[in-house]
């Protein structure tokens, strides 16, 4: 069987659990590694400018960053939950 | 066959999940059926960011947010379908939307007409049907357009086949995208299509305010600046219309004030 697919952009909101639970993309990629860390945007504290990347491990994540994930509908569900909840 | 679902949405966090729910269960089979693989999904709140822009982080509006989603696409989808994240319009209406944008490859657009309940206010309803009817009346279109502003619409993305340079191109950054969606169509002659879609019956509530009726009035002026030379006259006819005269009692203040606040936004320039 096929597993299907979906590739969601989201929002890491403020004080969401993902922001106090993990410091860098690189946590987040061993904690969900059947995730795709396709995109990041988001601002860099060192420089204050916008930026978007396919994101390296040691990325830091910033609230109201933008990151786009692909997996199976459940993976991304896990995922989205813990992103958007508080 | 590539198509991305943008949800204008900002906080709400239980909204996410319970839209992907909503895809795993009922939209994301239906799509993969159509011959749709990995549907894409974007949320575009007042926080997104584009890159390329050194903007602000906060306060983006519903129309620069969608906009700045496509911008941030490295390959461009075939089809963009939009729905308001808020709820209001169940999420499952995305499937009707796309079936009767796939099914004739001459609809180049769709958007959802509300039957029932508007999930506006009457003076609201009012100014949308003379927004829509202005739109009508300038494009000399003949036929009845019955919505083209509710949150739910979709359309052909990129180049339109034999169309010689046509395409839909939005502008809008603020609540008018959608109206700015149908002017496309009109201005261009593409053929688009009303689905219908029953809302739920919620109160009447949203964070669009008196200043963005103006707002959107003052987009078209932008856009198609011969439009102030007939506005007040199409004001007048429009007080003649069925749709006026059946609300005329109920909002015929606020429709005053509204009025005499374009005249004055004509005057300015």
């Amino acid at each position: 069987m096929i597993q299907e697919t979906i590739k969601v952009e989201l929002p890491l909101l403020n004080q969401s659990r993902i922001l106090t639970t993990y410091k860098f993309i690189g946590e987040l990629k061993k904690a969900y590694p059947t995730i795709q860390f396709v995109k990041y945007i988001y601002r860099d504290p060192t420089d204050g400018a916008l930026k978007g990347v396919n994101p390296p491990n040691e990325i830091p994540l910033v609230e109201n960053a933008y990151i786009t994930i692909a997996g199976t509908y459940e993976e991304v569900i896990k995922f989205t939950r813990e992103a958007t909840s508080q | 066959m590539k198509v991305v679902c943008i949800f204008p949405i900002t906080g709400n966090s239980t909204k996410y999940p319970e839209i992907l729910e909503c895809f795993q269960k009922i939209i994301g089979p239906q799509l993969s059926i159509l011959g749709v693989e990995q549907p894409e999904i974007k949320f575009a709140g007042t926080d997104y960011t584009y890159v390329p822009i050194n903007s602000f982080l906060q306060g983006k509006p519903k129309g620069k947010g969608i906009i700045e989603v496509l911008k941030n696409m490295p390959t461009p989808p075939d089809f963009v379908i939009v729905c308001d994240g808020s709820g209001k319009i169940p999420f499952e209406n995305i499937l009707e939307i796309f079936k009767v944008l796939t099914s004739d490859s001459s609809v180049h657009c769709v958007m959802a007409n509300r039957v029932g309940n508007k999930a506006i206010s009457d003076f609201r309803y009012v100014i949308e049907r003379f927004e829509i009817s202005v739109l009508c009346r300038y494009f000399k279109h003949s036929r009845e357009v019955t919505d083209g502003q509710c949150g739910l619409w979709g359309y052909r993305h990129g180049n339109i086949q034999n169309g010689k340079d046509k395409r839909i191109k939005l502008t809008s950054e603020g609540y008018e995208i959608e109206l700015d969606l149908l002017s496309e169509c009109l201005e261009q002659d593409l053929a688009y299509s009303l689905v219908d879609v029953t809302l739920p019956p919620l109160p009447a509530s949203t964070n669009f305010t008196y200043g963005d009726n103006l707002k959107k009035i003052e987009f078209f002026i932008k856009k198609y600046p011969r439009l102030e030379d007939c506005l007040i006259s199409y004001a007048d006819e429009f007080e003649q219309s069925t749709i006026f005269l059946t609300y005329q009692r109920q909002v015929k203040e606020q429709w005053e004030q509204y009025k005499r606040d374009l005249i004055m936004q004509i005057k300015k320039k």
